[in-house]
């Protein structure tokens, strides 16, 4: 290269590598830029009634409007806070729900614990980057029952919730989502109301009204009817129809029933009138810690009053005057003088703001605290002659919610005789009692029947009187000393009949699980001991079902109904609205609950068999348990009827199908490959998932069964020479012929031999007879491994019983001798058997050998000679191998191995709480409303790996030692599962309980792997 | 920057100092010879916090220098640059990487072919190596976790195997080099093309 070039190059390396130190990179090369970190994805807020602690969130995607994934999980705290991290990256809906945990009731401040069916949700839109603030209350959870009608509607998520969320806001007048619900319990020190207090003051008129509705029903306060249960029936009420006008879908059979509480009636107004009525009663009471007094509040519950909402379904609040149920005594008899209290007992003192007494329009100037009220009249005050008392009762809003009167007659001016004991007893000899009243001057004369009456100083009187059936009448004579008289015929009636209970109108229709197991459609009677009443758990509770016969039948919820009645004895008797009737339950002879007063409605009583009113663990019970409801009727003078209605019951499982069998580990054999198969074997495989959630309204227990099945199968190639042959046996026969016969006994004996002879020679005495070995045998198809395998040896010589084998002729022979100096000589023989007929004699045996010799001279003395030569006559076989057709030859065989794959178990775990489920023998505990996830674990067995190469080679020579070559391995495992579920009676009661039976899955989950 | 200034100026002095070689008939033959290479390089990071991707780069540029030493040995000098960027994952460290340094092999001449010569060598690499950006992502490609950038000169061990064809006026070379880190460094596989240039 030329000076020139050379300089060029350098220059132009030169060159190129400054300017590639220079630089700061490559052209071209990858961005080294760190990814954008991730957006926020924090969720926090409060779960309220009032503040739930220990309540577990659980955060679920909502795409679709459809409950999916779990993506975070937190438990609140002691004011209802949580605060979680959620595993997202997009904009998308998201359910938030909490169970479990417990609240105060601020109206009574008892503490209630979420049952496990009880819920309380909240749905909002969470986006990427931005913390979201959600609260979870009643008024949450209704929003999102309000999106669950849309969503039924038709209607698209996002929308749903916007509309569902607008129309709620629009109603309470805050944000239900973002507003924190500030309990009305704290200090306040702000004034002026806003939208927290508002958010408080709606919760708390919840606690307030489920007081009063368990005062309506006579239960205790806030037990069996309680805010969270309230919002439950709330959320029913709005996702069947989008409406609060009392009508909902009954018990989830998609037909609208009217709702009820007991005995109270759910409807648009009530709804109204009770949030109105009710936060103002909390705000009036000593609950209330805010700064916010009721006159605040009151243009905000007004305004909720009169709310023309949609979702009232265009209903005008219908205000009810009657609310409030009103005691008053009556036994104050017919004429009044002078000074006599009148008592009123309001039922629902809370309600109450303002409460006034008049008597003929006049108001009383008295001053009552709304509740047991006893206010004192001076019947001096008035003019003779009869008055109307009036009592008043107005609530928070300013409306009457009570108004009773009671009529007198004011007598001043002479003396009286107020007969202050009852007109009517159930006893023979009765006390008849009251005091007098004269105008000062003086009883001169009081006899009663005759009799001369004492009275105290305090004007009271009482007397003996022994009565007779039927009307009684009683002479009174009184005088003052002034000469007025008062005179008066006083009836009295013994009434000693009791009420009747007249259960002829029927029960409610009812089926009954006879004793093969089958249900049969029937209806209750009295005594219903022997096959038990069959109930389905999602029919144990009303629900917010009417105690009504229609609403009953409808729900499909079996009942007693009676009518009762005083019979009229001499006129007398007890209407039957006045009738005293009561009832208790009872199981296995023993109280579980006290007397409760049964409500009269339509002229009847109703006794549904539910929970509300049997009390929540009267469906903890075997078919063998006894149930009986004992009923009392007792008229106002004490005498009481009884009936007890019996019957066994058997709670069976109601709603029972699986959601979803899913396949876990299939990517275990796609992943691993025909190659790493050996990784699949002896393991435990986690192989099906079946996902089950249990909507009843009770627990159950699952018991769970495999139907078996599972195989691998193994298929492989065998690779492998193979000789197959025939042994051939040959008898032969090894003999040694005499050959020197002449002269055997001279010398040595010398023999010819024969190792294989198959031919003899014998005679029969007439000639030389061939006899020949037995034939040839040819054996069974044996393998062998080699191309040129060798057969065994001769087998070991036997001597042949020649006396069995030929005749016993020999032949004879004589031949003269001659030799020097002897004279007339002979030698002579027998033999037999030989080899040949021709040619030199070769007999196998000879007998009788013996030469006779004579010497001429007579000095040699003659002599014999003779010698024994036993026969050498053996007999063997010879073995030889005869090659099948074909073989040897090179076979490729497809081969198959097939083994079974065990069972390991089940795993059951519940997946709403995220904890694993242990069997108690056998049955696995699912609480209502959770679902759980149930895996089939198998045992996959260990297989042979066959590798060898060489089978799938062309032109490769097969050896005698197999070579095996895997093809495929299958795996098939039955997806069936059977599955037994009862109610849960509790863990002792499992095998006492009727089952239901279920299976689910079909075919077989198959995984294969192939070369 | 200092860094670089040392290189270059040790790169020219090596240009400067090549062996002759006696010729035939009464030339030096020269024997020396400069050229570049584009090379494809399997790349690893040893690093400290954890592991990182396998992944193929590019480099562009390689200065050569190589002369005959004795016999049938010669000297194969480098000096190259290389940035590279490895990507992360959940489980593996991602980082941009940036090399620049020497390395220089002794090759023995192994056959001689009517096609080419083959040459089988082993050798020494010295490189300043700048890891930054070094950082995990998770499973949604967002940042997951980050560590300090790091630093320092990072020796590594050579094997290489080469086939070199004689053309006209210049040289055509494939190579396959191994080069295996020291320290918390780099280890590569490469597959090198280059032209010589006797001068």
């Amino acid at each position: 290269m030329s000076k020139l070039i050379q300089t060029t190059v350098k220059s132009i390396l030169c060159v190129a590598l400054s300017g590639l130190v220079a630089c700061n990179g490559i052209p071209g090369s990858e961005s080294g830029d760190l990814p954008p970190s991730r957006p926020t994805a924090s969720v926090s807020g409060f779960v309220v009634d009032d503040a739930i602690n220990g309540a577990l969130i659980n955060v679920y995607a909502f795409d679709g409007g459809v409950k999916g994934d779990l993506l975070g999980t937190a438990t609140t705290g002691l004011d209802g806070a949580y605060s979680l991290e959620i595993d997202a990256v997009n904009k998308r809906p998201i359910l938030i729900e909490a169970r479990g945990g417990s609240y105060v009731e601020l109206s009574t401040g008892l503490q209630v614990t979420l049952k496990d069916d009880e819920v309380l949700k909240a749905v909002d839109i969470f986006e990427p980057g931005q913390p979201l603030s959600l609260m979870v209350t009643p008024l949450t959870h209704l929003v999102v029952a309000l999106i669950e009608f849309h969503l039924n509607e038709g209607v698209g998520v996002e929308e749903a919730i916007s509309t569902a969320s607008s129309d709620i806001n629009e109603l309470f007048g805050f944000d239900v989502h973002s507003v924190y619900p500030r309990s009305i319990a704290d200090q306040g020190s702000e004034n002026g109301i806003n939208d927290e207090h508002m958010y408080g003051f709606f919760l708390s008129a919840l606690s307030s009204w489920t007081k009063r509705i368990s005062e309506q029903n006579s239960v205790s306060p806030h037990e069996t009817y309680n805010s969270i249960g309230l919002s439950q029936i709330l959320f029913n009420e709005l996702a069947s129809d989008g409406l609060m006008d009392g009508r909902a879908s009954v018990n989830s059979t998609g037909r609208l029933g009217d709702l009820a509480l007991g005995v109270v009636n759910l409807d648009a107004s009530s709804y109204r009138i009770s949030f109105a009525q009710h936060m103002l009663a909390m705000a009036a009471g000593n609950e209330n810690l805010t700064n916010i007094s009721v006159n605040e509040l009151l243009p905000r519950a007004v305004e909720f009053l009169n709310s023309q909402h949609r979702i009232f379904a265009g209903l005008e609040t219908q205000l009810k005057g009657d609310q409030v149920d009103v005691t008053v005594e009556e036994n104050l008899g017919n004429y009044r003088s002078g000074i006599f209290d009148f008592a009123v007992t309001l039922g629902s003192p809370d309600l109450i703001s303002s409460v006034s007494f008049s008597i003929d329009d006049v108001e009383l100037p008295v001053v009552v605290v709304p509740g047991d009220m006893v206010v004192p009249i001076d019947s001096r005050q008035f003019p003779d002659g009869e008055r109307t008392l009036t009592m008043v009762a107005k609530d928070w809003l300013g409306n009457t919610v009570a108004n009773v009167s009671s009529t007198f007659k004011f007598d001043n001016t002479a003396p009286h005789v107020n007969v202050t004991s009852g007109l009517y007893t159930n006893e023979e000899t009765y006390i008849l009692s009251g005091e007098l009243i004269d105008n000062d001057s003086g009883v001169s004369r009081f006899e009663i029947e005759g009799q001369a009456v004492s009275v105290a100083d305090d004007g009271t009187w009482s007397i003996e009187l022994s009565l007779n059936p039927g009307k009684n009448t009683i002479d009174i004579v009184l005088l003052d000393w002034a000469g007025n008289e008062f005179g008066e015929d006083l009836v009295i009636t013994p009434d000693l009949s009791a009420p009747v209970i007249d259960t002829s109108l029927g029960h409610g229709a009812a089926r009954f699980l006879s004793g093969d197991d089958q249900v049969v459609d029937g209806a209750l009677s009295d005594n219903n001991v022997g096959d038990p009443v069959y109930i389905e758990t999602d029919k144990i509770d009303l629900d917010g079902v009417a105690i009504a016969r229609t609403s009953l039948e409808q729900a499909q919820i079996p009942y007693f109904a009676f009518k009762t009645h005083d019979p009229v004895v001499d006129g007398v008797s007890t209407a039957a609205d006045a009738l005293d009737v009561k009832m208790r339950y009872e199981k296995n002879e023993a109280s579980v609950s006290d007397w409760k007063a049964l409500a009269f409605f339509d002229g009847k009583y109703v006794i549904p068999l539910a929970s509300e009113v049997l009390g929540f663990s009267w469906h903890q019970s075997t078919p063998d348990d006894q149930h009986a409801i004992r009923v009392q009727v007792a008229d106002k003078v004490g005498n009481i009827a009884e009936k007890v209605f019996e019957f066994n019951a058997a709670f069976v499982v109601s709603v029972f199908d699986l959601e979803g069998i899913n396949e876990l580990n299939q990517n275990i054999f796609i992943d691993a490959g025909f190659s790493n198969r050996a990784d699949l074997y002896d393991m435990n495989l986690s192989a099906l998932e079946y996902r089950y959630t249990n909507t009843g309204d009770e627990a159950i227990y699952l018991s769970l069964e495999d139907s078996g099945g599972h195989v691998v199968e193994q298929s492989y190639e065998k690779f492998v020479r193979e000789h197959k042959v025939r042994l051939i046996t040959t008898p032969l026969w090894h003999v040694k012929a005499i050959i020197n016969i002449s002269d055997m006994c001279v010398g040595p004996v010398n023999r010819f031999e024969v190792e294989n002879a198959s031919t003899i020679y014998h005679y029969d005495g007439k000639g030389w007879v061939a006899v020949t070995a037995p034939p040839a045998t040819v054996g069974e198809v044996v393998d062998v491994f080699s191309d040129t395998s060798v057969a065994p040896d001769d087998s070991e010589e036997i001597d042949v019983d020649l006396a069995e084998l030929f005749d016993d002729v020999v032949v004879h022979s004589e031949q003269p001798f001659e030799d020097v100096g002897v004279s007339t000589s002979i030698t002579s023989y027998d033999y037999d058997y030989r080899l040949n007929i021709e040619g030199v004699l070769q007999p196998i045996y000879v007998a009788n050998w013996q030469r006779t010799i004579d010497f001429i001279d007579p000095d040699v003395e003659d002599k014999v000679i003779s010698c024994e030569s036993p026969p050498f006559f053996k007999k063997y076989k010879r073995y030889s191998y005869q090659s099948e057709p074909d073989y040897p030859k090179d076979s490729l065989l497809t081969l198959h191995n097939q083994q079974g794959i065990d069972l390991v178990g089940y795993t059951v775990t519940n997946t709403t709480v995220n904890t694993d489920i242990s069997a108690v023998n056998g049955w696995y505990r699912i609480p209502a409303g959770h679902s759980v996830s149930i895996t089939k674990n198998v045992y996959i067995p260990i297989l042979p790996v066959h590798d060898d190469e060489e089978v799938a080679s062309s032109g490769a020579v097969a050896t005698y030692t197999p070579q095996l070559y895997d093809k495929s391995v299958n795996w098939l495992v039955n997806r069936s599962i059977s599955l037994t579920a009862v109610h849960d009676a509790g863990e002792e009661n499992i095998l006492a309980m009727p089952s239901k039976k279920f299976s689910a899955g079909e075919g077989m989950l198959n995984y294969s792997v192939t070369r | 920057m200092k860094f670089k200034l040392v290189f270059l100026i040790v790169l020219l002095a090596t240009l400067s100092c090549a062996n002759v070689m006696a010729a035939a008939i009464g030339m030096p033959q020269q024997t020396a010879r400069l050229g570049f290479a584009l090379g494809f390089a399997n790349f690893a990071v040893d690093d400290p916090d954890g592991d990182s991707e396998d992944d193929w780069a590019v480099r562009p540029l390689n200065i050569i220098y190589t002369d005959r030493a004795f016999g049938v040995y010669r000297y194969w000098a480098e000096a190259f640059y290389q940035d590279t960027v490895l990507s992360a994952s959940n489980t593996q460290i991602g980082q941009e990487v940036k090399q620049l340094g020497i390395r220089g092999s002794m090759q023995r001449e192994m056959a001689r072919h009517p096609i080419g010569t083959s040459w089988l060598g082993a050798g020494f690499q010295l490189s300043h190596d700048d890891y930054r950006n070094r950082h995990t992502i998770d499973n949604a490609g967002f940042l997951a976790q980050t560590y300090s950038d790091r630093s320092g000169l990072e020796p590594a061990l050579l094997l290489n195997y080469m086939f070199e064809k004689k053309l006209a006026g210049w040289d055509l070379a494939g190579k396959i080099e191994k080069s295996i880190a020291l320290g918390d460094g780099t280890n590569e596989l490469t597959f090198s093309l280059a032209l010589l240039f006797s001068y």
